[in-house]
Formats: structure tokens, C-alpha cells, sequence
């Protein structure tokens, strides 16, 4: 079936049960990781025989099983669905349990696991959106413009959990939740742009003037993505230099460098099915636009004769 | 363990977000596909 075509299934609606059913689901797995992660902490062996960790141990497996399953009701999922959200699973996992604590910050920097894979799925996301801007200008197809919004509002989201994981970072280690420096600055006037963008959308409502402006505004936007890249590149501030592509201090442990790659596909993989997901959306805003369009014209006809 | 609350928090607060997002996607697929039933009853 089509997903552009207006013959879309009728039947792909989601439950407010199932919704529930979806929280309580990663509720469970949340909750299930992090009482196993107290308890190796503890002193508990992973592969332990106390009540706790056999309790986490079976809810983690039942959150990788059931969650692709309730997903797989609430639209029509995939192969590469389900791979992604077993790698969400062995992501949080491997971010927990596998990756060794870092020295100096302890337990904390294992928000480095998703902070950084954030920001990288937001970053392939906006030059995704990038692209699909000035290609749309060039060939005034669409499906182009469609990509161009469905990966900046993806990329939003990416950006948002950086945003947010971040300061949680920062408070133990900094002491302080925000400060105004080039990278947190760049990035937060980056994520406000976008939002910007968006709203700008809902401004305009003829299709081929909104596809046009928001293609040249987003070409703008992306303007900021490489300063916020080279930031701590460029200025010593409070943001700490990278660790990765960073010089010749920079790197990470072996062990460290699988974890992150591990989240990072995890991540990355998610973010292509949210972006595909809100793409077969706009594409069935563009045919209800059309629809409206005949319906106008019928009714005007009719009213001729 | 230090910190252990805000770990938590980190990452329940990139599930929560990831999932929101995605359920809202959801939501305003079932609108706009309720908008299109509605549109070809019209057009019939």
C-alpha cells in the first residue's frame, strides 16, 4: 500500500490502552535496569540469585520481547524496527552494566552513552534536513520538503534529550545546571531556531509558499549546526573539549568505544524510524490537502449548475 | 553510589522523550487518517 495514496488503512489506530500498556512497558524496563545496575553496585554478582535481580533480570527481557510486539500494533514495524528497539534495549544495557566507570566523574558519566549519541542523531538529522531543503529548491518535488520537516523535528527531539541529559550531567560535576558558554549557547539558539522553524510552518497556508520559505529559513538554521560542532573546538569555555575526533588528548577506552558505538547505532536507528514514521505523516497531510481541494471543487461545481 | 538519581533520571528522561514524541506522532496520524475516511466518504 501506498503511503502517499489516500487509500491509507483506517485501521492503524492506537488504543489509548496500548498506549498505557506501551509506558508501563518501558516504565518496567527503566525501572528493571536501574535496580539491577544498584544492585551490581551493591555488590551483587549480574548473574545473582537474589529477588531483585532475577525480578530485573526477567522484566528486562520481557521489556525487549513485548515492547517491539506492542509497537508492531500501533503501526506496521519491520525487521529493522525491531533490531533497533532490541539495540535500545542492549544499549541501556551495555551503558549500565558492560561500559567500566569512568575515574574521576564515577557512575554519572555514563550519561555520556546517550548525551553524546543525542547529539549525533540530532546533527545526521538537520544536514538530513539540510539537504532535503536544497534539493527541495532546486527541484520543487514535495516529497522533498516533507523529509526536509519530518527530519528537522526528529532532529528537535535528538536535541532536546541533549539538552536535557546535559545539565543532569553537569550539576554533580560542574556544580551548576547551565552556564552561557559558546557550546551550550550555540546549541540552545540551535534548537530554538528549529523550533522556530516549525512554528513558521504553521504561519503559512498555502503548501507551495510554506515548502518554499521553510526550505530558505532551514538553510539558515542549518548555519548554526557547524559552530555548535567546532565550539569547544574553537573556545575553552566550560564545556570540556571532545573526546572523540578531539586531538591528540582525546580518545576513549577500548571497552568505552563499543559502548558508545553500540548506543550511538541504537540511537541513530531510532531516529530513522521517528523521522520515517513522521514522513508517511506529512505525506498523508499533502493527500488530505488534495482531497480538500477536489471537495472544494465539486461542491463548486455543483453549485454552478 | 553518587549520583545514581541522576543517572536515572538521565536516561528515563530520553526514553520518556523518545517515546512522547513518538506517541504524538501516532495521535495525529489516527487525526489525519480519520480526516481522509471523512474526505473519501464525501467524495463517494
Amino acid at each position: 500500500m501506498n503511503d502517499m495514496d489516500p487509500q491509507t488503512d483506517h485501521s492503524n489506530r492506537t488504543p489509548l490502552w496500548l498506549t498505557l500498556l506501551q509506558f508501563v512497558a518501558l516504565a518496567a524496563l527503566a525501572f528493571a535496569m536501574w535496580q539491577a545496575w544498584r544492585q551490581v553496585n551493591a555488590g551483587a554478582r549480574p548473574a545473582g540469585n537474589g529477588s531483585w535481580m532475577a525480578l530485573s533480570q526477567l522484566a528486562m527481557l520481557l521489556g525487549a520481547v513485548i515492547l517491539p510486539m506492542l509497537l508492531s500494533r500501533t503501526y506496521r514495524a519491520g525487521g529493522s524496527d525491531y533490531l533497533v528497539l532490541f539495540m535500545m534495549a542492549a544499549a541501556g544495557i551495555a551503558a549500565l552494566y558492560i561500559a567500566p566507570t569512568e575515574r574521576t566523574m564515577g557512575v554519572i558519566q555514563r550519561i555520556f552513552y546517550m548525551h553524546l549519541p543525542s547529539a549525533a542523531s540530532g546533527f545526521v538529522a538537520l544536514i538530513t534536513s539540510f539537504i532535503a531543503s536544497i534539493v527541495y529548491l532546486r527541484r520543487r518535488q514535495p516529497k522533498w520538503d516533507w523529509l526536509a520537516v519530518s527530519s528537522a523535528e526528529v532532529g528537535i527531539v535528538c536535541f532536546t534529550c541533549m539538552l536535557v541529559t546535559g545539565p543532569i550531567w553537569a550539576h554533580p560535576v560542574w556544580g551548576i545546571w547551565w552556564t552561557w558558554d559558546a557550546k551550550l549557547t550555540s546549541t540552545f539558539i540551535l534548537w530554538v531556531l528549529y523550533i522556530a522553524y516549525l512554528l513558521l510552518r504553521t504561519l503559512i497556508a498555502e503548501p507551495e509558499r510554506r515548502a518554499v520559505v521553510s526550505a530558505v529559513f532551514g538553510i539558515f538554521a542549518f548555519l548554526d549546526v557547524p559552530l555548535v560542532y567546532l565550539s569547544n573546538r574553537l573556545w575553552r569555555t566550560q564545556h570540556p573539549a571532545p573526546v572523540i575526533a578531539g586531538g591528540p588528548n582525546s580518545g576513549l577506552d577500548p571497552l568505552m568505544w563499543y559502548v558508545f558505538l553500540t548506543c550511538l547505532c541504537a540511537l541513530l536507528g531510532l531516529m530513522i524510524i521517528l523521522v520515517r514514521q513522521r514522513y508517511r505523516l506529512e505525506a498523508t497531510r499533502h493527500a488530505v490537502e488534495e482531497m480538500n481541494l477536489e471537495a472544494q471543487l465539486r461542491e463548486a461545481r455543483s453549485g454552478a449548475r | 553510589m553518587k549520583n545514581l538519581d541522576s543517572l536515572f533520571a538521565a536516561y528515563m528522561a530520553v526514553w520518556a522523550i523518545f517515546f512522547v514524541y513518538y506517541l504524538t506522532v501516532s495521535r495525529r496520524m489516527s487525526r489525519i487518517q480519520d480526516e481522509v475516511k471523512r474526505l473519501k466518504d464525501t467524495l463517494k
